[in-house]
């Protein structure tokens, strides 16, 4: 939610100073700027907290992948071990079957969680498929971001011929289902690439995201830009001579800061799980690199005899969307102007 | 797992460009050799029932039902035994004997005249079609010419060595030339371009079979065509459902009638759910052309161990490499990966169903080697890695990027993962390439694209070595020699060798094998067994796995 202040001031709330808030007179209560208080809104939100240490465990596990892999399993996230051994319990055993079936957990240093057909460890590979599925999900979220945030201020601010041509174009997009529109650019720019940029980079599922999300932020943006650029504070920057792209940066764009927050882990987060629909259904995360979504789809041939191939990533997955969507629900509540917040005495 | 041929327009195109070697089909067919024995006859047990409904579930439909456009294992099994030819490979054997070739509609196997370019044939007397019209010598003319005309995903098998025969294609004659009929005597003579021992092969295909004048000149994938087989099109709905119900018309002397009154063919793209039916009887055929799951394999090898059999097939996996470019211009490059490939790897990868092999042609033909004779290492042995990466030294190509092609379906998508982690494991940048398994071969066949390397495979048309060895001769083209391997001494062994019947120059065929095999033209790594699944309902023994028909339609039998 925009404030309603161009300054960005916490205004219409009502606040209980504490004593330490007091000035050293002990008359006024010391001013607490709007991030301040958010950020005491968000500390007593214990929910919102637990989940935000959740999120960080989740985001450390993945970014230690390369320390696992070298240091406790011994092997890459493509090694293929299709003829090896591992000892289980003092035995060998095959780590993919004459048959093609590959070990189960082992729960212990080596395949933890079993391997896959091509004898690669699972544990390793659900590690770095957690990079994967978030550095896609961060990057999209930039592009999306950046994109739909200036997307919202040119056709907002311009109006005329810039929205004419940008309004269709986010409605053009928005009508689209966005799991068949991101399959039907992935098929085809998996095979193809963006110029320089090869099919199976990870760069090509996050752009896909990145556009097809964009009408998500941009058209939210656009209403905020269209009502502000109307207010007297931005009358009064067009007076002092200030061009039309410094008004759009130095005077609309903090008072839309709040709105881009907001959207920020819901877009995260839905990023992060198309990626894994796509990856899934084969148009996202391409072979051999992994991602939780690919890791979801090979595990679906072993449903029956071992459930943990698709579950553990599936519950990565689940964990981390639910950390993030929940930790954006706390930043929104500590965000919102009209929320009470007592502060004790 | 399903197999089809190389695209039509890929025949075609070998058509146009082949004159000696032409296109075959990519990956149709089957294969077997025996599971225990070559040659156990079918008959009947006594306790088998005539009659009934039997289903068989399939992962992929055929092309389409007419034999004159379609050029795939699933649909070779089904018009097969609609469509009988003038020549067949005999029915109710399994193993090699079953590719033995037998007269069909023909009185007997042809008289070859005019130095190896005659071929004379005479129609067996008082043939009928399944409705009931005579059949006529000239009515394997029209028959040729259907095939060119549709076409069939094989047409180049009757336009490049027919004489006569591209000149039909190119539309500068009205007939096909070289053959010639007499209906009164039922005397057809074929005359060739140029002496072609395949060519008999070739008229024991469904495709090359007579059919009335009256069939429209256009595929009849609705419908099906009427042939003179034990079985005849009852209904079909094109992708979904192909129904077969017994010819009471059916002449032909030395073929079985068939036991089931009815065969339906259901289509059904999850094959984990077609393999469980037939585990849980509810269908009864699991379609060879498919693989059975590895987390359902075990299963069906404990619980239904009486009615499941891997029957060795006449088929080669290959990796080819792209010899004008580099990396793999140098044969040292080339020599490390055959040296680092283990075969025993992409096996296991397929479920335990390849046999490993360095050899493009198969043991169960003429000219077959074994895997011990491989020259890097021995293909059921660990791969000779230490040597792999001497011969990368020597190749000076360490860092060099590849990009790897391959298919996207199981388990072709997993042997690319592995075949790439071994480039990158001996020093190569490799990266993969994956296509969709329908436009794969016409993608990678593409003259402009020139891949640098990547997946390919064979399936047995007929049982002579050359329908492999064709693949990498220097005029086989784009669409089959990915590679455009064009080696002198290849050729012209290659050209000689086809004169002549495979059982006389065996030992030349395999020494033309280990040779391109010693020049990295290929890394072939195994030849596939396929899946015999039978629910309880049906006598398991008496059922055939054939060398090429894979699930012989005529032996299968209600208990």
């Amino acid at each position: 939610m925009a404030l309603d202040s161009p300054e960005g001031g916490a205004a219409g709330i009502i606040v209980s100073a504490a004593p330490s808030d007091l000035s050293p007179e002990g008359r006024q209560p010391a001013a607490i700027g709007p991030w301040q208080l958010a950020l005491r809104r968000l500390r007593r939100n214990y929910v919102t907290l637990f989940f935000l240490a959740l999120l960080v465990i989740l985001v450390l596990m993945c970014l230690l992948a390369p320390v696992y892999s070298a240091h406790i399993a011994g092997v890459g996230p493509n090694t293929n071990n299709i003829t090896g051994t591992v000892s289980v319990n003092g035995t060998q055993q095959n780590i993919v079957s004459l048959s093609g079936v590959p070990i189960g957990p082992t729960w212990g240093a080596h395949y933890l969680l079993g391997a896959d057909t091509n004898g690669r460890d699972l544990a390793v590979r659900l590690l770095y498929g957690g990079r994967t599925s978030l550095l896609i999900g961060a990057v999209a979220t930039a592009v999306i971001m950046i994109l739909g945030t200036l997307v919202g201020l040119l056709a907002g601010y311009f109006r005329g011929v810039v929205d004419f041509i940008l309004r269709p174009l986010m409605e053009l997009i928005w009508s689209f289902p966005v799991v068949i529109l991101g399959v039907a650019l992935g098929t085809a720019l998996a095979l193809g690439g963006i110029g320089p940029v090869k099919g199976n980079s990870l760069f090509i599922p996050a752009f896909i995201i990145g556009v097809v999300y964009v009408p998500y932020l941009g058209k939210p943006i656009r209403g905020e830009v269209l009502r502000l650029r109307e207010q007297d504070f931005i009358d009064a920057a067009r007076v002092q001579g200030m061009g039309p792209w410094r008004i759009m940066f130095s005077e609309i764009l903090p008072n839309v800061s709040t709105t881009i927050i907001v959207f920020l882990p819901l877009i995260l987060a839905n990023s992060i799980l198309l990626e894994a629909y796509l990856s899934f259904l084969g148009a996202g995360v391409q072979a051999p690199n992994a991602s939780w979504g690919t890791l979801i789809s090979d595990g679906l041939t072993y449903i029956q005899t071992t459930p943990t191939y698709s579950l553990i990533p599936g519950a990565m997955l689940v964990l981390t969307v639910l950390s993030v969507n929940v930790v954006g629900d706390g930043v929104r509540d500590a965000l919102d102007p009209r929320a009470q917040v007592r502060v004790r005495n | 797992m399903k197999r089809y041929v190389r695209p039509l327009g890929v025949s075609l195109l070998c058509g146009a460009v082949v004159t000696v070697a032409a296109c075959s089909s990519s990956t149709t067919s089957s294969g077997s050799s025996p599971a225990s024995s070559s040659g156990s006859s079918s008959g009947s047990s006594s306790s088998a029932q005539a009659g009934g409904t039997i289903t068989i579930d399939s992962g992929t439909p055929p092309l389409s039902a007419d034999q004159a456009l379609d050029f795939t294992t699933q649909g070779n099994e089904l018009y097969s035994v609609v469509n009988t030819p003038l020549l067949t490979f005999q029915r109710g054997v399994q193993g090699v004997a079953g590719a033995k070739i037998i007269p069909g509609l023909a009185k007997a196997l042809p008289t070859v005249s005019n130095g190896g370019k005659t071929y004379t044939f005479f129609l067996r007397p008082g043939l009928h079609y399944s409705n009931g019209t005579a059949i006529k010598a000239s009515d394997e003319t029209y028959a040729l010419e259907r095939d060119i005309k549709i076409p069939w995903q094989a047409a180049s098998f009757v336009s490049a060595y027919i004489a006569g025969g591209t000149a039909y294609a190119g539309g500068k004659a009205k007939t096909i030339s070289g053959i010639t009929t007499d209906d009164a005597t039922g005397k057809i003579v074929v005359n060739l371009a140029a002496p072609f021992a395949p060519i008999e092969d070739i008229f024991a295909l469904a495709g090359t079979a007579p059919v009335p004048p009256s069939t429209p000149m256009k595929n009849q994938a609705n419908t099906g065509t009427v042939g003179d087989g034990p079985y005849m099109w009852s209904s079909i709905t094109p992708n979904q459902k192909y129904t077969l119900v017994q010819n009471p018309k059916f002449d032909v002397p030395g073929i079985p009638k068939g036991h089931a009154a009815t065969i339906v063919y259901q289509v059904n793209a999850n094959v984990t759910a077609n393999a469980e039916q037939v585990l849980q009887n509810q269908a009864d055929v699991f379609d060879p052309g498919d693989t059975i799951p590895a987390s359902l394999l075990q299963q069906v090898q404990t619980t239904a161990k009486d009615r499941y059999a891997a029957i060795p097939t006449n088929s080669s996996y290959y990796w080819w490499f792209n010899v004008n470019q580099k990396p793999f211009n140098n044969i040292y490059a080339r020599e490390a990966v055959l040296a680092a490939l283990d075969d025993r790897a992409l096996s296991r990868l397929d479920s335990g169903f390849l046999q490993p092999d360095c050899h493009l042609i198969p043991p169960g033909i003429a000219g077959g080697s074994t895997g011990a004779t491989c020259p890097y290492h021995n293909a059921n042995a660990a791969p000779n890695m230490t040597e792999a990466k001497t011969l990368m030294q020597k190749s000076g190509m360490i860092g060099q990027p590849v990009t790897v092609y391959g298919e996207e379906r199981t388990p072709r998508r997993q042997w690319l993962d592995y075949y790439t982690s071994v480039l990158n494991s001996i020093g190569f940048k490799a990266t993969e390439k994956v296509v969709n398994s329908s436009v794969y071969f016409t993608t990678i066949g593409a003259p402009s694209l020139k891949p640098q390397t990547g997946f390919g495979d064979w399936v047995q048309d007929f049982p002579n070595p050359w329908d492999f060895m064709q693949l990498f001769a220097g005029n086989a083209g784009s669409s089959l020699n990915y590679g455009y391997v064009n080696d002198a001494h290849y050729n012209t062994t290659l050209n000689t060798l086809f004169q002549q019947q495979p059982d006389q120059v065996v030992s030349q065929w395999t020494a033309l094998d280990q040779y391109a095999v010693s020049k990295g033209y290929y890394a072939a790594y195994g030849h596939e067994e396929f899946p015999k699944f039978y629910s309880d309902r049906l006598n398991f023994t008496t059922g055939v796995m054939s060398t090429e028909y894979q699930t012989d339609l005529t032996s299968l039998e209600l208990k």
